[in-house]
């Protein structure tokens, strides 16, 4: 196997605060190859959105490394991580919001085209056209202004704006959580097409649980600041192993009234990251939690599968004979 | 059967702004049930928020209503003075909002804010009304009520507001409690447990839920009668096995195309295609022919709600306002497009 397009080595991202440090980033090592798309999920304030800043450098990690096609970029200042930012870039939930009002559609996806002096004006107009169409938006798009676009054509911007240096690598930062049903599909599919005709990859984040399945290749599960579950999509959904894992799945709502479920669901709420729980993170809302997991926290080991799950007691295929193995143990 | 509890007839709710006049409610009819769940399903701009607050007059600057009657337990709340009116709101009247920090006061403790609630009210001693408010968390099942009764809203997580809200809301025994997307900002796991709680306080204490979500899947856990509306009008109404096992609106069917099923990887996404209408000039016929797949030209005039009486095809209590069930509509047209 080639070396990964990103690689991230024990990373970490802490923020200091006057009640002590914030390890919104707890050492993550994870690698996304090319062309590959890595779903990343977890509640909110689990770090994921900090971990995606890291890894492309828009924070400068307090621990830990990150490796562009083997090549360290951990510390690289601004001027030297100029020529590697082309190769990275990133959607938002509302890409407008972040951009210049009084700009043209066609200006804002031509701004990084300029800031990387690519083209004559001429031919970074023709490129804005390809790219509109490219988009779903058509090059009549390129006069108008962001304001006077739906939610969803305004994510086709960003979209544009984003692949307009051709990049390897896209992190997608919940990236369609503002916009209306009927729409996301839309914005998914074309993630979808854009990423099979150009064969770049994507960092994916996301709450939404049931759309990331239809996106990802393989999906990794935050917590507290820890991976504590990564697999292929396909062998998270059809067994999870970490009890984390498990319950994020059983609390998605299924679009079915024939799977209601009416029984109470009182599983907690997650701890403050100023004041992280000793041993396993998830032990003070786990169901199987044993004396050890309060006191060592596991480490995450990864299968011949590629499967990998950071606990103690991780749930067999077989839901049946784990409570019986817990015992044993 | 028994008289409903609320009534919408041909509520309409318009908005006017600089860019234009926002028609946002154009003729809903809404009937609710006592300890009935009505889900209110729609994407922005549908109408489903602002047909919520209308009942209450609860709009924002700009906003009024036009015409309709809002009869909520023999009385029509559009015709009551404001004053009037804010003896209904949080006492027969519940209200919970999608986020609960702008809705709470940051300088007041949460308990003080239940109580003043029960104060303008009722004619209690602020004793009981403190003893009332340590009730109503145990109620949500606020962990440790009797301390976290005196903590300010910025102590709580975003699931615990939310629990402070409906206390709040349940303060007077409603008999009505709107929630306007009261999970869309909380995580899943916490969004299941406010919704099972909200089950759960339906069935304890038999009130009504108005649950206003864009969330198919939120709809389908808990909701006992569905309205979709876009365009401000309802497009189809249901109880929820209905809907789901039989839509018979091209926009429901579109809705229920485009969202996954956690349970399946293999179901392939389809879009609806096409952005909502703008509703400062909304579409002359049916709200959604321009994006509707079975178009046809009789769409651009507005067609009726047909309900079963009208189409055999449709189950009883449901109803869809499209041409494709109107009693001359052919037969095989709607077989060809289900």
């Amino acid at each position: 196997m080639s070396a990964p397009l990103l690689e991230l080595k024990n990373l970490q991202m802490h923020f200091p605060t006057r009640q002590g440090p914030l390890k919104a980033v707890d050492g993550i090592s994870l690698s996304i190859q090319a062309g590959e798309t890595l779903g990343l999920v977890g509640e909110s304030g689990c770090g994921k959105s900090t971990l995606a800043r890291a890894l492309i450098r828009l924070y400068r990690p307090t621990g830990g490394r990150v490796l562009l096609d083997g090549q360290e970029i951990t510390t690289l200042s601004d001027s030297a991580m100029k020529p590697h930012r082309r190769r990275m870039q990133m959607i938002f939930q509302d890409p407008v919001a972040a951009l210049n009002g009084r700009m043209t559609v066609g200006e804002l996806i031509a701004e990084p085209l300029e800031i990387m002096n690519i083209g004559t004006a001429a031919i970074r107009r023709e490129r804005v056209k390809e790219l509109l169409e490219k988009v779903g938006l058509g090059a009549d798009a390129a006069n108008r202004f962001p304001h006077s676009f739906s939610g969803g054509q305004r994510q086709r911007v960003g979209i544009a704006r984003a692949i307009a240096l051709e990049p390897e690598l896209v992190v997608c930062d919940e990236p369609i959580s503002a916009l209306d049903v009927s729409i996301q599909a839309q914005i998914v599919n074309m993630l979808s097409d854009l990423k099979r005709d150009t064969g770049l990859a994507y960092l994916f984040i996301t709450h939404d649980l049931s759309m990331l399945r239809h996106i990802a290749d393989r999906i990794g599960v935050m917590y507290l600041g820890k991976l504590v579950e990564i697999a292929p999509s396909e062998a998270l959904h059809a067994a999870p192993r970490h009890p984390y894992t498990e319950l994020l799945w059983s609390a998605i709502p299924v679009p079915d009234p024939a799977a209601r479920r009416d029984d109470a669901f009182e599983t907690g709420e997650v701890p403050s990251p100023l004041d992280i729980p000793s041993g396993c993170r998830f032990h003070t809302r786990c169901p199987y939690a044993s004396p050890l997991c309060k006191t060592t926290e596991p480490p995450l080991q990864t299968g011949a599968d590629g499967h990998g799950v950071a606990c103690h007691h991780p749930l067999p295929s077989s839901p049946s004979t784990h409570q019986q193995e817990i015992e044993n143990a | 059967m028994t008289a409903p509890l609320l009534s919408l007839r041909d509520l309409r709710t318009e908005y006017r702004t600089d860019r234009g006049t926002v028609q946002a409610v154009r003729g809903v009819d809404l009937t609710l049930h006592r300890g009935e769940i009505l889900g209110l399903v729609g994407e922005s701009g549908s109408g489903k928020s602002v047909t919520c607050m209308s009942i209450l007059k609860l709009l924002k600057r700009g906003g009024h209503i036009t015409s309709g009657t809002a009869v909520y337990d023999g009385t029509d709340l559009l015709k009551l003075s404001e004053a009037q009116l804010s003896r209904v709101r949080g006492d027969k009247i519940g209200v919970v909002f999608q986020d609960p920090m702008s809705a709470l006061n940051p300088t007041m403790t949460v308990g003080r804010q239940i109580e003043e609630v029960l104060l303008q009210h009722r004619k209690i001693s602020k004793k009981a009304a403190r003893a009332r408010a340590i009730e109503l968390f145990k109620l949500v099942r606020i962990p440790s009520a009797e301390t976290r009764i005196d903590n300010y809203p910025h102590e709580f997580s975003g699931g615990m507001r939310q629990r402070v809200m409906i206390a709040i809301a349940l303060a007077c025994d409603p008999d009505l409690l709107i929630a306007d997307e009261p999970t869309t900002a909380l995580d899943v796991t916490i969004q299941r447990q406010i919704l099972a709680l909200l089950k759960e306080l339906r069935d304890r204490l038999g009130m009504a839920i108005i649950l206003v979500t864009h969330d198919l899947g939120v709809i389908a856990e808990t909701a006992d009668r569905v309205m979709v509306l876009y365009g401000g009008q309802v497009m189809e109404q249901a109880r929820v096995t209905d809907l789901f096992e039989a839509p018979q609106h091209p926009y429901t069917r579109g809705l229920l195309a485009a969202i996954p099923d956690p349970r399946r990887s293999d179901s392939a996404l389809s879009p609806v295609p096409g952005s909502p209408p703008d509703m400062r000039a909304p579409p002359s016929g049916c709200p959604f022919a321009p994006r509707c797949p079975n178009a046809m030209a009789i769409c651009l005039t507005p067609p009726d709600l047909y309900g079963a009486g009208d189409t055999p095809r449709l189950r009883p209590a449901q109803y869809t306002r499209c041409w494709l069930a109107d009693p001359a509509a052919p037969a095989d047209l709607m077989e060809a497009t289900g």
